[in-house]
């Protein structure tokens, strides 16, 4: 039997004792002299009958007992079935996404080879983009497998400021070719919260992403961490308006369709920050922009 | 400096080799672990590119057999899966780099380029960036063809950016290749050496930008390969 259902057994075994204890000490020390003292029996009935009391209350007992444990273990059973089958269903869904980025890849590396033998021109520049973007979307594909199975455990710990600091340094080279600046403030110090350190980076990664395609060329995007604890990322452009606040965190929802994009990066985004039982929020940034906000529960 | 490229995909290992032999490199092609090992018998290569899925055996297997065969040739591993197991798997084969694909050529070569740098730093080497050249044996700095003067120290931010030109360079990792444990740095020491040799490469008409991106570290861009 499995340890559930020797739990099952235990806590049958163990209410059982205590019933009989309880029905013991009701039967011999308050029923019988109470209905002595209020006079409601004539004969006094001796101990063979009060046994015979308690031996009723346990009958009933028991086969209450009998009854809720094979329920309780019928049900157990049944949840444990479907845990199995949403664990099976998740890792499919897992592997599928895997083997379909895989497949994908490869011709994709062809293309990209191939173009990078010919002369560059515009058509082999719009070229080369259409296949980094169809690249991204296989990548932002799997993620979203990925991060759609993730469950943030109790004790995993993740701190803020050096997931800020690694993603700032990682896409800073992007950032700089795309004609923007970045940088990090409130990071001198260790902000640890409950969290998946490969999902977060994952999340504040799409939020610069996002960044970079919204904001103003020759602006800086900042990341900044607060002990509250949150990360914001802080863009100069145009901004969000506020009817469109909830939607773009929708899959395939763009706010430009013409700006490029997987359309999952911040449906991405959404989901980690709900894993982490975190907040996401938008706000304007004083003279034009964006700050999206993740707040996170305090450890 | 030869190349041998294992990739069973026939046109991939055809426009790779067609990129890698345009940057000079001399490359053979094979497509099955068992020829790998038969070029790698025969002929002394520089370096390794290893696609893992092969069609008679896996890659990382040959990767691991050469390793404890005591091989030490640089090996850089092409690959289409990246769970992080995969690339952990990888590397603890022995791999040096890993590289995801689809890639760019030009990627690829800076990676070959990067990994037939790293022994020991015996080659004597010249760092490129947009028209500016570091002899880093000589010590000299030149912009297109002249020579450019260039203190100790600033020489010293210029070495560490060119040679990750394009990536970010932390400070810390910055000021503590350039000041000793004993000597006094003021916060903004580092800041002042920069922003020197950010002026003088702008006068005498450098290619590159040196950025200062705060809380992350500095970059060197060549602004003559952006659009």
């Amino acid at each position: 039997m499995s340890a559930r259902g020797e739990r099952v057994k235990v806590m049958a075994l163990m209410s059982l004792g205590f019933t009989l204890v309880l029905s013991v000490v009701w039967e011999f020390l308050f029923e019988y002299p109470i209905f002595m003292a209020l006079g409601w029996t004539d004969r006094p009935e001796g101990p063979s009958s009060q046994w015979a009391h308690v031996g009723v209350i346990m009958g009933f007992a028991t086969l209450a007992v009998a009854i809720l444990s094979t329920l309780a273990v019928g049900l157990l059973k049944e949840l444990r079935a479907q845990e199995q089958v949403m664990r099976l269903k998740d890792e499919e869904r897992l592997s599928f996404a895997a083997d379909v980025a895989h497949e994908l890849r490869t011709p994709l590396a062809v293309m990209r080879a191939h173009l990078d033998t010919m002369d560059e021109n515009a058509e082999t520049h719009q070229l080369s983009q259409d296949i980094d973007l169809v690249s991204r979307i296989v990548e932002q594909v799997l993620a979203k497998s990925r991060i759609d199975t993730l469950v943030v455990q109790d004790d995993d710990r993740a701190d803020l400021s050096s997931i800020c600091a690694s993603v700032a340094t990682f896409i800073a080279p992007l950032v700089i070719r795309e004609g923007r600046s970045i940088e990090v403030v409130g990071a001198e110090q260790p902000v640890t919260i409950r969290g998946h350190t490969f999902a977060l980076e994952q999340a504040v990664r799409n939020l610069v992403e996002n960044a970079i395609k919204y904001s103003a060329r020759g602006s800086t995007i900042t990341l900044e961490v607060t002990q509250t604890p949150s990360v914001r990322v802080i863009d100069r452009g145009r901004g969000v308006p506020v009817g469109e606040r909830d939607m773009i965190f929708e899959r395939f929802r763009r706010a430009d369709r013409r700006g490029g994009g997987s359309g999952l990066g911040l449906s991405i985004v959404r989901r980690v920050v709900e894993a982490h039982r975190g907040n996401i929020s938008i706000d304007d940034t004083p003279g034009g922009g964006a700050i999206f906000v993740l707040t996170f529960p305090k450890i | 400096m030869r190349i041998l490229l294992v990739e069973d995909n026939l046109r991939l290992s055809t426009y790779v080799r067609r990129g890698l032999e345009k940057e000079n490199f001399t490359v053979d092609g094979v497509g099955l672990v068992t020829d790998a090992e038969a070029a790698l018998d025969t002929a002394p290569y520089d370096l390794m590119v290893l696609d893992l899925g092969l069609p008679d055996g896996d890659g990382l297997d040959l990767l691991k057999a050469l390793r404890a065969a005591d091989n030490h040739i640089p090996v850089l591993v092409l690959t289409a899966r990246d769970g992080v197991d995969d690339r952990v798997k990888g590397l603890n084969a022995g791999a040096d780099d890993y590289l995801l694909k689809p890639f760019a050529v030009e990627e690829l070569v800076a990676r070959l380029r990067a990994l037939l740098r790293r022994p020991d730093g015996a080659l004597g080497l010249s760092l490129k960036a947009g028209n500016v050249s570091f002899d880093t044996t000589a010590r000299e700095v030149r912009v297109g063809a002249d020579l450019v003067k260039i203190s100790r120290k600033e020489m010293g931010v210029l070495e560490q950016l060119m040679r990750r030109a394009g990536k970010v360079v932390p400070k810390d990792v910055l000021e503590s290749k350039l000041y000793g444990f004993d000597e006094e740095v003021s916060p903004n020491s580092l800041e002042a050496h920069i922003s020197r040799l950010r002026k003088r490469l702008n006068t005498v008409g450098a290619s590159v930008t040196i950025h200062t991106l705060r809380g992350v570290g500095y970059l060197l861009s060549d602004t003559e390969a952006q659009d």
